[in-house]
């Protein structure tokens, strides 16, 4: 009986998650971050019906927020790899249809994530054992593709010399080594220098910096384009093949898996590096795959923390729960499961929902207004969680994010430069690059 | 296709293209929405066959040790087994054994969770039911280890005391083990210590002779933050796990407070001239000046295994220290533990042939005084024949070429040198490697040395043998 009110725990959860998932720049660790305060100061919450909301909310946010990546343009990290597919959508009067398909793709995740649980305790720990000690090299390796694997963007007028040609090589890649560069340094201060106080380091520093990073600039732009949102189709039918939908799927979930695995890689990256591996194409697959991605880095990073014989701690949730509750046992890891199949489904009718609502509004409202609108509850959620040295932080980072914009350069490296400080200090070398920096 | 058709998509006039020139849908690829609602059914569905294990697998999982592998290094697990050693504590981790039906595991906790178990009294102990939850390591070497990082990660089942004797242990342990692994109460009377490196191994013996082993780790102090102070002699009750070592049962103890003293029985006091055979196996007390000590080496390398003491004269029955005995004593009485000082111990006797010996046992029972003594000079080495054997000599001459040294083949050697007097007299000094190689100086032909020894054979000749570096004195 008790474990049923853990449903109805993750009940609340997706509702919750749901909720807050349509508010741009709103990200789910914050609010979790909040609960785990409030389980702190109420000792009496039971911390598994507390860590089940979590689940709830993480699930819910994993699905659901791909409406704001279509309707409202303001996105996290782990969007922004599938944001201009749902973006195009939006203006062929289909955001509808982006935001379904982007709801299937983390559905079919999910249903991955539901058929290995049965093996997981014995294929992860052999992955963690086998990967652990190549990390650095393997996060580095990671860093170096992506810089170097951009393609030249102008590749329509070759230069008919050599050094012309050169010269147009490596012109997306300087652009990109240029935003990575960037991006590090923003790194190496912020992970470096306590802006704010200890207990509210995480949003006073990351939420910021992404906000900057990812939102901003593309509201920013969204609201200088001046376009209208056409009239958007409210349809039972999506059009993309079950080819594109599997493929999309599948990648995705190795792409979200593989950074949910590895400490530093986010969505975007990990989708990025598996859509690379297995040729990923069409919008339709970049939609499915970014969504099952996203879906997997998170709730597939918080489900590692639950295997049993694995119990990996990896991601934002892992940690926030943590502080809370420690799954321990094979018991807890069927419920975990379950509750994740459950949000999963709910939240799935609850994003089917909340995009026929969003559908019908948003043509209605000037897109510049409503970019304009959206700027400011990201102003406004970033100033009450990080303070004026938070508005700070996302004004350098929304520069580098612009900057990213204009040269159209990848915004995987504006990630991996910003947490390439980290993986410095994961192959010990961090602490003797900070100190000839003179950050301390 | 008419130029009234509309993309199903867009919405918007096709004007009959394929696929749509707005959108590019091509309508024959499309997916109903009820796929995905068949989907969302097969979630639940596996969704509460998933709950439906949680309620079924209520509770820790514990693994068998015989089923911890390589690939399981780093992994979390449950395991529930008995504690069959330990705990071994050190400033910054305790650990102890289990052992379930299949194999033994170490459980290592680390700081600062072992203090909160300390401080909670949660020290598992032998005989103790522990449910345990932490991180396996499994190392190359096939060793393995669980640890812990939590308290409440340790579940703990104390076991019940059960009051036995030292007898009813011993009888049944090649039988039955009916006191294995068990949580024991037994009456003895401490007769020895054994000091170990890690450890120190008391011995309780009952009135019968029956003899336990009672195993205290040295790391209990940093639990206790004390030092045991129990002493020979003393009838004790103790509570402690029976364990196994080398075959043999051990008592585990797992806390000071689990010895509590009974008797303090007295030794029997004599005087060295009215020591006899009726006295062996017993213990006495005796005192006297002591005139000699010879340190006795471990044939395998340089380390003194035992000192025998002379007290009085040679006549009387020797005192055997062993090493790791005269480590335990304290600083001041080491300090002043030499020829001369006047000594009262506590021993007990035993017999070799025909000879009395005192055996010096822990926990050592010695007080020293400091004091002088000189054999007297021996001016004329000639004097000095076989029939002066095992007695005590004080020499003064230079050293002549013609000692024959006895190399051994990893250690230093033994060095014999040839003595000789002022009349001409040669008599051979023999020191041995771990006298001389603790000697602050070197000896070499040409040297005018001062020495105490012992009278002893090598060869066919009567040679000086001294007992400690300081019996050698370099006069020029």
């Amino acid at each position: 009986m008790e474990s049923l009110f853990y449903l109805l725990f993750a009940f609340v959860g997706v509702l919750i998650g749901s909720a807050l998932s349509i508010v741009p720049g709103l990200h789910i660790y914050s609010i979790s971050a909040i609960g785990v305060l409030f389980a702190i100061t109420f000792p009496s919450v039971d911390p598994l019906g507390m860590v089940m909301v979590f689940t709830g909310m993480l699930v819910a946010y994993s699905m659901v927020s791909a409406l704001t990546a279509t309707y409202l343009g303001a996105t996290d990290d782990s969007l922004r790899y599938s944001l201009f597919p749902n973006q195009k959508y939006l203006m062929a009067g289909r955001g509808y249809e982006a935001s379904i398909l982007s709801g299937i793709g983390a559905l079919g995740a999910m249903m991955i994530l539901l058929i290995i649980a049965p093996i997981s305790m014995y294929v992860f720990p052999v992955f963690r054992k086998l990967a652990t000690p190549h990390m650095p090299w393997i996060l580095i390796g990671v860093v170096a593709y992506v810089l170097q694997s951009e393609w030249p963007k102008d590749w329509g007028s070759r230069a008919k010399t050599r050094i012309g040609r050169l010269k147009d090589g490596w012109a997306s890649l300087s652009a990109g080594w240029l935003v990575f560069f960037l991006s590090m340094m923003l790194g190496f201060i912020t992970l470096n220098v306590l802006t704010s106080s200890l207990d509210r380091a995480f949003q006073a520093t990351i939420m910021p910096a992404f906000s900057g990073f990812v939102a901003v600039p593309w509201v920013l732009t969204n609201a200088v384009a001046r376009f209208k949102v056409p009239t958007q189709n409210i349809t039972n039918t999506l059009y993309a093949s079950k080819k594109d939908v599997i493929r999309g799927t599948t990648t995705g979930f190795v792409g979200g898996m593989f950074s949910a695995n590895e400490p530093m890689v986010s969505a975007g990256v990990g989708g990025l590096l598996a859509g690379h591996s297995t040729g990923t194409g069409g919008d339709t697959q970049f939609m499915v795959s970014g969504a099952a991605a996203r879906f997997t880095y998170y709730v597939g990073a918080f489900f590692l923390l639950w295997v049993p014989l694995l119990h990996l701690t990896r991601k934002g949730m892992a940690n926030i729960s943590n502080l809370v509750f420690s799954p321990k046992s094979d018991s807890e890891f069927w419920l975990f499961v379950a509750v994740v199949a459950i949000s999963a489904v709910l939240s799935f009718v609850l994003l089917i929902v909340l995009s026929r609502y969003m559908a019908k509004i948003i043509p209605r409202y000037s897109y510049r207004k409503v970019s304009l609108g959206v700027l400011a509850i990201i102003v406004a959620i970033n100033l009450y969680f990080a303070g004026w040295e938070g508005l700070v932080i996302m004004t350098i980072a929304t520069g580098i994010g612009l900057t990213q914009v204009m040269f159209r350069t990848r915004w995987a490296n504006i990630m991996l430069g910003f947490f390439f400080p980290i993986m410095l200090n994961m192959a010990g070398i961090g602490s003797s690059i900070v100190k000839v920096l003179g950050i301390y | 296709m008419t130029e009234e058709k509309i993309c199903p998509a867009c919405g918007k006039p096709t004007a009959g293209y394929t696929p749509c020139p707005h959108c590019g849908v091509d309508p024959k690829n499309r997916i109903g929405l009820k796929a995905a609602a068949v989907v969302c059914v097969i979630a639940l569905v596996l969704g509460a066959g998933y709950f439906a294990m949680h309620l079924a697998t209520a509770g820790p999982q514990p693994i068998l040790i015989s089923s911890i592998d390589r690939w399981l290094d780093y992994a979390y697990v449950w395991v529930a087994w008995t504690v069959v050693s330990g705990p071994s504590a050190g400033t910054t981790s305790l650990s102890f054994d289990v052992q379930d039906s299949s194999g033994q595991l170490r459980i290592e906790v680390y700081d600062p969770t072992y203090k909160t178990l300390i401080a909670e009294n949660r020290v598992p102990t032998v005989g103790d039911s522990v449910t345990v939850f932490g991180q396996l390591r499994v190392y190359l070497d096939g060793s393995e280890e669980l640890r812990v990082s939590t308290p409440e990660d340790l579940l703990l089942t104390k076991a019940q005391t059960v009051q036995t004797t030292i007898q009813e242990i011993m009888s049944t342990w090649y039988s039955t083990k009916e006191f294995e692994y068990k949580r024991v109460t037994v009456v003895g009377k401490i007769t020895n210590l054994i000091p170990l490196s890690s450890a120190k191994i008391y011995i309780l013996e009952d009135n019968s002779g029956n003899t336990l082993e009672l195993y205290v780790h040295n790391g209990l102090m940093y639990l206790e933050g004390r030092y045991l102070d129990i002493k020979l002699l003393q009838v004790v009750s103790v509570t402690a796990g029976v364990s196994e070592y080398g075959g043999t049962p051990q008592l585990a103890l797992a806390d000071y407070d689990d010895i509590k003293v009974i008797e303090n029985q007295l030794p029997t006091q004599v005087s060295l001239d009215n020591m006899d055979t009726t006295l062996v196996d017993r213990f006495v007390k005796v005192s006297g000046k002591v005139v000699f000590v010879e340190m006795v080496g471990d044939p395998s390398s340089l380390a003194v295994s035992e000192r025998q003491i002379w007290l009085d004269d040679q006549y009387t029955p020797r005192v055997i220290l062993d090493e790791g005995i005269y480590e335990l004593l304290p600083d001041n009485t080491r300090q002043l533990f030499g020829r001369g000082s006047n000594a009262e111990l506590v021993g007990r006797v035993s017999r070799s042939g025909t000879t009395l010996r005192i055996n010096l046992v822990g926990p050592p029972e010695l007080s020293l005084q400091s004091g002088t003594y000189e054999p007297s000079l021996v001016e004329n080495f000639a004097t000095i024949t076989l029939g002066n054997e095992d007695s005590l000599v004080k020499v003064e001459g230079r050293i002549v070429p013609g000692g024959a040294d006895v190399a051994h083949v990893t250690l230093p050697s033994d060095h014999e040198f040839v003595l000789q007097d002022n009349f001409g007299d040669n008599i051979k000094l023999w020191v041995t490697n771990t006298v001389y190689e603790r000697m602050l100086y070197s000896l070499a032909v040409g040297d005018n040395v001062r020495v105490v020894g012992k009278v002893m054979q090598r060869g066919s000749a009567a040679a000086v043998q001294p007992g400690v570096p300081s019996d050698i004195e370099k006069v020029s």
